[in-house]
């Protein structure tokens, strides 16, 4: 059957014939509707805004409540508006305007988390990597924080494009930017689901589900590759079925032209996403090849598309970045690895929220998420099976597809107990919920539909809330969703004023761009407001040897002749690593040989044996943190005395 | 909007972009030009919004029609982009297509070694908006007849539902932003720290110290902390050279010159210290003859400068005589 009969199809079998009668053109539900909702729904984000405003403080002055203010706020707003926007008498454009609203809401909590310059681990890597464009005019260049995102500068070419044509600073450029990304995505899941379902309630009612995955609040509002990539994988998928619904060749070629230029657009941002959209339009490809039939001519479309993007990415990863095999596979390979050890008995699993300062009822929703998901797909898998002979052919193929995309959510979820899984797991939730959102909203819709809607909203409204705060509990850590005191090894609280200054000297008397050895935490502040090069270390440059040697004890020839080889100039050394264990157990980076098992891996003799060195000279010095400089040529001479 | 206008509202958009030449202004007329760029992309790939009978896009009095006569088969649904539940999908993708025309131009920068800088980028999107302008209006020309386009009421309408809620988004968000920024906080750690300075912050090999001596200059900052009066120490192989109170007013940056005399011309390398309070910094030295490097940087400036304040200047040198072997 050709694509266009296919097209006919759709109309000739729409499941819930009634549904057109709600979407009625403009605001016609009324003008005291729409002012009742925009009256309530103002009121509620004003209070929410409050409520969050209350959280944040709490929580800076270390006062009790920070969790439950904040969870208040975001309930406070999402919950009218997830009313308004599935209510059936709501028209088109009021739920347009409820779903703008909602969006441009649920960015607040990363606004205020941090509204005047990077916060979080990968901000810091994101936005030097876009000030340093917007500096030199150059892409590619190598990012010391994060290896990897050099290869991919799709967010940054479009942060210091926004900086250079407007004047805003690098940091507001890129407020601009995510905010707008961020309301697109929302909009962009109920456009996705509104080319499976025309039931325009079914597209919002997605949209909201979709809001409640763990990385939509803290991680994909922040200023890294995927919150970008992420939105413009939504919309190639929109493009793509729409490609697929389109009756004529031209259109046909139109839509798969966008899909495509979203796809390029989506490779260059962001590795991930560029596989999980290869991934999920394959996933499209089979469902609609299985259903055969009437689906050969868009199954051939889906297929070419898949194909196409899926091209793109291998020779953008091959030709352009060949590095994310090698960055990406710790996060899966050795998490499968450490995942086949736990179900062989084997020691190495995580502890999930071990020394977490979440409140009971949070952790405790945390591990109910996964069981109303799963509840949710079982629901969503029963209904598609029953309309599956009268759903149109693509509707049905395009669910199955979204059904399979979602079913990955739980193996994800098992990989989080596993320590190199962790991270991938929670990097996959963003991707997995598009699918249980898409494949689950129809069966909200069907539930509300039925006798007894008031009882049933509300179940379906705590269900909702119950997810929203436990995805959240279980994807971000609270150091990132609340400020707090300075914390030593926290990522977000290690921007204290002594490592900021510095990091200020050294670039105010030494320069920008010099390559330095520091620990994570201090090079994210090198290496961002620094404008320097730091490196942690990695197995093949084991940089924290420097740190690990004793005093009088040799330091690796090999690791000293990298270091002057690669034109190392610096040393930062943090002497809190002697003193405190860092609040997220990492040193240097993920996969360091250092043990953690509680105590400060470090002694002080170890962080201050670089005082007798002759081949460091100590530049700077502060209650803390100490610059040395690398001066290679004095290796083996010796002296009286230590700078000390 | 046609085809021409919406080219001519692109290229207005840049020209203000490049004149407002980084000014507060430029923001709006960028955007503009980038939703501009965004539609005409669109226009020039699928084609432009058609509307159905009975759609809402449709036109009172226009007969109606779809994108090159075909129906797209979804029920109440806009033709330009069927997706029934978001009236306003197509200003959304068409702002997308804007937002990544930036990443892509500026990849094509790269391509053919232009740096990415405001006005290659603003030559990059004129190009691209022009080329989509021409594609559109070609595909325009081969559907001659395909009429009823979508009503410009109906957009309007979409633009308001959008743009009410970001306006209230804009209000609630930027009253609580400054809320919170302006409310006091909780002090932050204090910390002092001493630094080299001047000549001294370039040393990267051990420094030959002339007979008359060598002033070195360091930087002591403190914030966060009450006035102190600590001492600062001066050691020279290890050895307390001199010792003086110096006082550290509260959040300021002080600069001080510490006089290091003569070593002694037998090669040894030494290291000196320069302590103030609890930290410390340094660097090693060695007097003249013997295996010194001269250092450019520390030879260039080797003398106090005029009206350098002195500290440690009264010892002699004579503390680190007399011992030979290094």
């Amino acid at each position: 059957m050709s694509v266009t009969t296919a097209g006919r199809l759709f109309r000739a079998r729409v499941p819930g014939g009634d549904v057109a009668r709600d979407d009625l053109p403009g605001f016609s539900g009324g003008v005291r509707e729409t002012a009742w909702c925009a009256a309530t729904l103002t009121a509620a984000a004003a209070a929410g805004a409050a409520a969050l405003v209350v959280a944040y403080r709490r929580a800076e002055w270390g006062e009790p409540g920070q969790f439950a203010f904040f969870w208040a706020g975001m309930l406070l707003f999402t919950l009218p508006a997830a009313y308004w926007g599935v209510r059936r008498r709501t028209s088109p454009r009021l739920r347009l305007a409820v779903l703008a609203g909602y969006a441009c809401f649920t960015y607040l909590p990363k606004l205020l988390r941090n509204p005047s310059g990077p916060l979080y681990h990968d901000e810091y890597a994101h936005w030097g990597q876009a000030h340093d464009i917007l500096l030199d005019g150059r892409l590619f260049e190598q990012n010391s924080i994060v290896r990897v995102i050099g290869d991919y500068p799709g967010l940054h070419a479009t942060v210091s494009s926004m900086a250079a044509l407007t004047g805003l600073t690098v940091w507001h450029a890129a407020l601009l930017v995510l905010i707008t990304a961020h309301v697109l995505l929302v909009l962009g899941v109920a456009a996705v689901a509104g080319h499976l379902w025309p039931d325009p309630r079914i597209g919002v009612a997605a949209a909201f589900v979709y809001s409640l995955n763990s990385s939509f609040l803290f991680f994909d509002t922040q200023l890294g590759y995927e919150s970008l990539a992420i939105t413009v994988l939504v919309w190639a998928l929109a493009c793509a079925l729409r490609a697929l619904r389109s009756p004529g060749r031209g259109v046909r070629i139109g839509w798969s032209a966008v899909a495509l230029l979203l796809a390029v657009a989506t490779v260059a941002t962001h590795h991930l996403t560029a596989i999980w959209l290869t991934g999920i339009l394959g996933l499209i490809a089979i469902t609609c090849t299985l259903r055969g039939g009437e689906l050969t001519g868009v199954a051939r479309v889906a297929w070419g598309l898949a194909a196409r993007t899926g091209l793109i990415t291998v020779l953008w990863m091959a030709a352009i970045a060949p590095r994310t095999s090698s960055y990406l596979d710790p996060y899966l390979g050795r998490a499968l690895g450490q995942f086949g050890g736990l179900a062989g008995g084997g020691s190495g699993g995580r502890t999930l929220f071990s020394q977490s300062i979440a409140p009971w009822w949070e952790r405790a929703t945390a591990y109910a998420a996964p069981g109303f998901a799963l509840l949710a797909m079982t629901g969503a898998a029963a209904l598609w099976w029953r309309r599956r002979r009268t759903a149109d052919p693509l509707t049905s193929a395009g669910t199955a597809a979204m059904l399979l995309v979602g079913a990955l959510y739980f193996p994800a979820t098992l990989l989080i107990l596993t320590p190199a899984g962790a991270e991938g797991a929670r990097r996959s939730w963003a991707f997995s919920y598009l699918g249980i959102a898409v494949a689950a909203a129809p069966l909200i819709i069907a539930l509300l539909d039925r006798p007894r809607r008031v009882f049933t909203g509300s179940l379906l409204l705590t269900g909702c809330a119950l997810m929203l705060v436990g995805n959240n509990a279980a994807g971000m850590n609270p150091s990132y969703r609340f400020p707090g005191p300075p914390v030593f090894g926290s990522d977000t609280r290690a921007a204290t004023p002594e490592v900021l200054a510095a990091a200020a000297w050294l670039r105010e008397t030494q320069g920008r761009e010099t390559r330095l050895v520091a620990d994570r935490y201090s090079g994210l502040i090198f290496g961002s407001y620094g404008e320097q090069r730091p490196a942690t270390g990695s197995a093949t440059f084991p940089a924290y040897d420097l740190y690990r040697a004793g005093p009088g004890r040799p330091i690796s020839a090999a690791l000293l002749e990298q270091l002057r080889s690669w034109r190392f100039e610096f040393l930062v050394v943090d002497r809190r690593m002697a003193e405190q264990v860092p609040d997220i157990k990492i040193y240097f980076e993920t996969n360091e040989p250092i043990p953690h098992d509680g105590r400060p891996a470090f002694n002080r003799a170890q962080l201050t044996k670089f005082d007798t060195m002759p081949w460091l000279i100590k530049m700077y010095d502060g209650p803390h943190v100490a610059i040395y400089r690398f001066d290679f040529g004095s290796l083996g001479a010796t002296t009286r005395g230590s700078v000390r | 909007m046609t085809t021409i206008r919406l080219a001519l509202l692109a290229g207005a958009g840049l020209a203000a972009t490049l004149a407002a030449d980084g000014r507060a202004w430029a923001a709006p007329f960028c955007v503009t030009a980038l939703l501009a760029t965004g539609e005409l992309l669109l226009r020039a790939l699928p084609g432009r919004p058609v509307a159905l009978p009975g759609s809402s896009a449709a036109v009172p009095g226009r007969p109606a029609a779809s994108e090159e006569g075909a129906a797209p088969g979804v029920p109440g649904a806009r033709p330009g982009f069927a997706a029934p539940g978001v009236p306003g999908a197509r200003a959304a993708l068409a702002a997308l297509a804007g937002l990544v025309t930036l990443p892509l131009v500026a990849l094509a920068l790269h391509a053919i070694g232009a740096p990415v800088r405001s006005e290659p980028l603003v030559a990059g999107i004129a190009v691209t908006a022009t080329l989509a302008a021409a594609g559109a209006l070609l595909r325009e020309r081969r559907a001659a007849g395909a009429a009823g386009l979508v009503a410009r009421r109906a957009r309007v309408g979409d633009g308001v539902a959008v743009a009410v809620p970001v306006l209230l988004a804009v209000v609630i968000g930027g009253v609580a932003t400054r809320v919170y920024v302006t409310s006091p906080r909780p002090e932050q750690p204090g910390y002092l720290s001493v630094a080299l300075n001047g000549w001294a912050a370039r040393i990267s090999a051990p420094v030959t110290v002339p007979v008359r001596g060598l002033a070195v200059p360091i930087r002591v900052t403190s914030a966060g902390l009450a006035t102190v009066t600590i001492p600062l120490r001066l050691r020279v192989g290890g050895r307390l050279i001199t010792a003086r109170p110096v006082t550290v007013g509260a959040d300021t940056v002080r600069s001080l010159t510490v006089n290091l005399p003569a070593l002694p011309p037998d090669g040894c390398l030494r290291a000196v210290s320069i302590s103030v309070g609890s930290t410390s910094t340094g660097f090693y030295a060695r007097g003249p003859g013997g295996r010194a490097r001269s250092l450019p940087v520390a030879s260039r400036t080797a003398a106090p400068g005029p009206g350098a304040r002195g500290i440690g200047a009264t010892w002699t040198g004579s503390g680190v005589r007399g011992r030979t072997t290094c």
